[in-house]
């Protein structure tokens, strides 16, 4: 492990952004501002159209939870209401804590909304999530439906989820009073563009040898892009921060894993509560978890690695156009071959296949994906148990010895 | 292994056989263009093992998932020339390509076929025009598919006709569904004959149905002070179950399954060509879970089943890992109490069959608190 302090200015700079997100966020609707819940992929640019609206994010809380070793608290709230354990753990954090008025959680919870809107890109568990604070509280609730990319997202798709944004447009003027301006917007959708632009070129570190970041920094770093920050200026400038300053570092020699001899990849969403521990005992044997899939698709579109550059006159037409771009609302063919070139350019020496029992849509279709890179990359591969965010359905003995017997495949592959 | 089951006649059709993923799919539609659709769920008690299917599928997928992957990749090899699929929910939107990945190691194709089912929209509120527009398009696009792919031509005479004779299927389901709940007809022999209906050409459906209505119509109502029950879930219960309801005296007189009521109750939808149909079909489905514009309207429907028919109680049976089942669930509970409906949540796996004694042991349990 690197003795520098790894990018001291990004870390204090994520820290500040993150605390402000969360605190300004009650303050305003303390004010009496409308508060808006949506799922990750909901286009925060097109919400930027209405100033003042509030937007916070479930899922982005229940992260936090995780990575602070509360997940499983918040979680049991829910399931002594009845909630199955079997459901997705960012919900029953997010329940656990919504029922409690924020108790336990370190941000005090969020807001409540005034409206919710989901997103079927990802899974569908978000609409029924949604729809218990639906009934519960009587809170209206708005669907964005993305139809599911088999061979790449089709016009009359991109079409129809761009009507759905006009008509979540007109109900957010209809229920809050504000009213929606188009230029708020295209400014939004620059300072993504922008600050897509810089993840990329901070992503693309790790095709360095030894690489000067891990896959942990990514998802430490994703946080304020699943926030109300997307489409700002702060995230723009922290992105260009970031990547900046892991540069600056790499060209001082400053490596998380110095004496890196395998390289892998991660597919699936962050093992939130294992971040730091995952790391040491990864980097303990000279593993670097360099990459994950979770992390490249920002910014991208389905299918693709490179960043996708919105360009369209119409911002709502960008915006439409990523919609299929996190993973879970693409299909096994696409998913392929975006592992396929991952492992081409950054040099993956193994891949490994967090099997999430609260991500179906993300694991459901691993085994033949870890089939296809066995066979078109002779690549180690291993799929282990994890759930993301609720630490009680995770081993750390048993994913270890998986992935050192991964090591160990990765060694006897060179050795021939 | 595929064990004696209504599948295994399925193989002399002359028509091809298109198999047709869960829930709610265009059988009128597929039976118009000379196709044979059938919807391959509620296999559990004809497949003993997943074997095929575990080499590509989760073992947190649910038990129709996981068979009907299992069945497509054995017997249905043979016997299946087409597969559709549309977006009823996160696992069966992933499947078509993880089966066509199956084939492909047994060097197997099947034609698959996906359209989506809008799902936009505010809940509660009704959906815009363009929503309709979308859908028309999809079943459009899906007829060209459709035709290009077996040489078939529609016609809108033959589609209105099989318009028609489903809508009859489901006129006789509804009168099935009124014999269960007079007692004419008990759970054990309704899901019985409606399993067996589940791979028969509709014309054949139409002809066992009204059969099975006939004979019931002089059968005498039985009221004879048994706790009345409805029950909920995506199928129906193993038969140990359902044996051991009946042995506790609780008395099953409605269902919200998605395999029977809210495939067959739905209100007729009246249209001239298929996209407009298709619109309306979707749009006013009988609620279900996975229909989430519709999700308000489930719980209503819910409490007026349970009010119409007089119910004492409530029976969920959960099917791992149906999310979206689970999901519903502790809300509809609370207004079911409210109502004073006492509600009962039991949970089965794919292979519980063999392992009921706890279950028997709480519905044991729950008859008792009625009963008290």
């Amino acid at each position: 492990m690197a003795s520098v302090k790894r990018w001291p200015r990004s870390k204090e700079n994520l820290s500040r952004l993150m605390t402000d997100y969360y605190m300004k966020g009650h303050s305003d609707a303390n004010d009496g501002k409308f508060v808006v819940w949506i799922a990750i992929i909901v286009p925060v640019e097109l919400l930027k159209g209405f100033e003042g609206l509030v937007v916070a994010v479930p899922e982005n809380h229940s992260a936090m939870c995780a990575a602070k070793g509360i997940g499983a608290a918040q979680a049991e709230k829910s399931e002594r209401e009845g909630y199955s354990m079997d459901l997705c753990s960012y919900a029953r954090i997010d329940m656990g804590t919504v029922f409690s008025g924020g108790e336990g959680s370190p941000s005090m919870g969020l807001p409540m909304p005034d409206l919710l809107i989901s997103n079927t890109n990802n899974c569908s568990h978000l609409v029924k999530w949604f729809d218990v604070y639906h009934r519960r509280y009587d809170i209206p609730h708005f669907v964005l439906d993305v139809p599911f990319a088999y061979a790449g997202q089709k016009k009359e798709d991109l079409d129809y989820i761009v009507r759905q944004f006009r008509e979540l447009i007109r109900l957010i003027e209809e229920t809050s009073g504000l009213t929606w301006d188009i230029d708020r917007v295209r400014d939004a959708v620059r300072y993504s563009d922008e600050g897509n632009n810089h993840w990329k070129r901070f992503l693309n570190l790790a095709m360095e040898r030894p690489s000067p970041i891990t896959a942990f920094d990514s998802f430490l770093q994703m946080a304020p892009y699943i926030t109300a920050y997307r489409g700002t200026k702060e995230l723009a400038d922290h992105m260009r921060l970031l990547a900046d300053e892991a540069y600056e570092q790499m060209e001082a020699g400053v490596y998380p894993v110095p004496e890196e001899k395998y390289r892998l990849l991660w597919d699936n969403i962050a093992p939130w509560h294992q971040l730091r521990r995952m790391y040491q005992r990864l980097s303990d044997i000279n593993a670097n978890l360099i990459y994950a899939s979770y992390t490249s698709c920002m910014g991208t579109v389905e299918g693709e690695v490179d960043r996708y550059r919105y360009e369209s006159e119409d911002p709502l037409i960008d915006l439409a156009r990523i919609q299929n771009s996190s993973v879970c609302p693409y299909g096994l063919g696409l998913r392929s071959s975006v592992m396929d070139e991952i492992i081409e350019r950054f040099s993956i020496d193994g891949v490994v296949f967090a099997s999430n029992r609260s991500c179906k849509p993300y694991s459901l279709m691993q085994i033949d994906l870890m089939r296809h890179i066995k066979k078109r990359h002779d690549v180690p591969a291993v799929m282990i148990d994890v759930d993301h965010a609720d630490a009680r359905k995770y081993s750390e003995e048993n994913v270890f010895v998986k992935l050192e017997a991964l090591i160990e495949e990765i060694d006897a592959e060179r050795n021939g | 292994m595929i064990m004696d089951s209504p599948l295994q006649k399925l193989t002399s059709s002359p028509r091809p056989i298109i198999a047709c993923l869960p829930l709610y799919p265009p059988l009128e539609l597929l039976d118009s263009l000379g196709l044979f659709p059938i919807i391959p769920w509620n296999l559990k008690p004809y497949i003993e093992k997943t074997d095929k299917s575990d080499r590509h599928v989760q073992n947190y997928v649910c038990s129709v998932a996981r068979h009907l992957v299992e069945y497509l990749l054995t017997d249905g090899l043979d016997r299946v020339s087409g597969i559709i699929a549309y977006n009823a929910c996160d696992t069966l939107r992933n499947l078509p390509e993880i089966i066509q990945s199956g084939l492909d190691e047994q060097n197997a194709s099947i034609p698959v076929f996906t359209y989506h089912v809008p799902m936009t929209g505010a809940v509660g509120r009704s959906r815009p025009e363009y929503v309709r527009e979308y859908i028309k398009n999809e079943i459009a696009r899906l007829i060209r598919e459709l035709e290009a792919a077996y040489s078939v031509s529609f016609h809108t005479p033959r589609f209105l006709e099989s318009v028609e004779t489903y809508g009859a299927v489901r006129g006789l389901f509804r009168i099935l569904s009124e014999h269960l709940s007079e007692g004419r007809i008990d759970f054990h022999r309704f899901v019985s004959l409606l399993s067996d209906v589940s791979f028969m050409p509709v014309s054949e459906q139409f002809s066992f149905l009204s059969t099975a209505v006939d004979t019931l119509k002089d059968a005498p109502e039985k009221k004879d002070g048994a706790q009345r029950i409805i029950i909920s879930g995506i199928l129906p219960p193993p038969p140990a179950v359902l044996d051991a309801m009946e042995r506790s005296g609780l008395l099953v007189v409605g269902e919200d399954l998605a395999i029977f009521r809210r495939s067959y109750c739905s209100p007729p939808a009246q249209a001239t060509e298929p996209g407009d149909y298709y619109a309306r079909f979707y749009e006013n489905h009988y609620p279900c879970t996975t229909l989430h514009y519709l999700a308000d309207r489930r719980i209503e429907v819910i409490l007026n089943l349970c009010r119409d028919l007089e119910a004492d109680g409530f029976i969920f049976l959960g099917e791992k890992f149906c999310e979206y089942e689970y999901f519903e669930y502790p809300y509809l509970e609370k207004r079911l109490r409210e109502s004073g409906i006492q509600p009962l949540a039991l949970e089965f796996s794919i292979d519980d069959s063999e392992h009921i004694g706890a279950v028997v042991t709480r519905i044991e349990a729950y008859a008792e608190i009625l009963k008290g």
